[in-house]
Parts: structure tokens; sequence; C-alpha cells
């Protein structure tokens, strides 16, 4: 399989992904179908690619991958915290239907930057210059 | 830094199809490094270097 089919075939399995998950949110369909869905839908990817002859990422594109994640966490988490504090605070004066929201919103943003320090944390010791 | 990559590929009579083949890179790369776009890491260079049969400094100069 060359590049452009591999391409062809993860944006097919990815729309039947969403597909699939979407059905299932929609006409409250058991857990279990979106999670196989995924599975399968994972699962073939990972064979396909490991079939593919070209070259399909390279230093180039992880370099690109890591800044892209970078700019993604560095915008993504200061809007969640944003957004949490706002709902909370809306929550204790004249919505407290938003409580809850606020609150997982609250510790979804501490467990990205912790996940993302403890990968810092990781990556830096791995990569630490000798004899130092 | 400036290279001379696409010299080197057209004297070895190379598409940049070729030239990523050999170095496992994407051609999307190869494209980059000759528009000077991408600085490729020491181990990509060497890699290039050695298939052309030259020293890195022969194909890549570094120019502040």
């Amino acid at each position: 399989m060359d590049k452009r089919s591999f391409q062809r075939v993860r944006l097919i399995v990815t729309l039947a992904i969403v597909i699939v998950v979407g059905w299932a949110v929609l006409t409250h369909a058991s857990i279990v179908v979106p999670l196989i869905g995924i599975a399968i839908g994972m699962t073939l990817l990972f064979v396909l690619k490991r079939r593919t002859k070209e070259v399909m990422e390279d230093e180039r594109t992880h370099r690109i991958s890591d800044r892209a994640s970078r700019t993604a966490v560095v915008i993504f988490a200061p809007a969640l915290v944003l957004a949490a504090v706002v709902l909370i605070v809306l929550a204790n004066t004249v919505l407290p239907d938003f409580k809850q929201t606020g609150d997982i919103l609250a510790y979804s943003g501490c467990a990205l930057v912790i996940l993302y320090n403890i990968a810092y944390v990781y990556h830096e010791r791995k990569h630490q210059v000798a004899g130092r | 830094m400036k290279n001379k990559l696409k010299v080197y590929r057209a004297v070895n009579d190379l598409t940049q199809e070729d030239l990523a083949r050999k170095i496992r890179v994407t051609r999307q790369t190869v494209i980059s490094i000759e528009k000077g776009q991408y600085d490729p890491s020491l181990d990509l260079a060497f890699r290039i270097a050695s298939l052309f049969g030259v020293k890195i400094e022969d194909i890549f100069t570094y120019e502040e």
C-alpha cells in the first residue's frame, strides 16, 4: 500500500469511527459499541500503517507534531482554567447548575498541566546530557 | 543554514522521491531542506553526506 492509499483509508476509518461514536451517543446505545468500533479502527490503521512501504513520518513530521502539541497545550490549558473559573464564579452567584461542569473543567485543567509536566520531566531526563 | 542538496541530487541524477527513499524521510522533508525551510538533524545530515560520499560541510554551510 502506498502513502496516498493509506491516507484515504485513514480518512474513511476516522469517519466511520466518528459515525459509530456519534450514533451510539445519539441513540444511547451500549458503551461497548463505540469501544469496539474504536478498537477495530485503531487496529486496522495500525496494521495498514505497518504494511505501508513508504516513509510515513520522519524527524520533520515529529518536530511539527511536537510544536503542534505544545501550541495546543499552551492555548487549551489557560482556556480551560479560565472557563472553569468563570463557571465556578457563576455557580457561586447566579447559576448553581454550573458548579459540577466548572469543577470538571478545573480538574481537567489540573490533570492536563500535571500530565504535561510529568511528560516534560521524563523527556528532559531521557535526553539529559551525560557527564554534566 | 545553506545547503547544496539540490545540486548534489541533480549531479547524482536522483529525483526527490529517490533521495527521500534512500535517506528514509518523506519527499516533503527533502523539498523543505532544499528550500532552506528545514534544517536537518545531525543524524540526517550525516546520512545525506554519506549517501553522496562527501563531508557534511560540503553540502551544508552554517550562516548566522
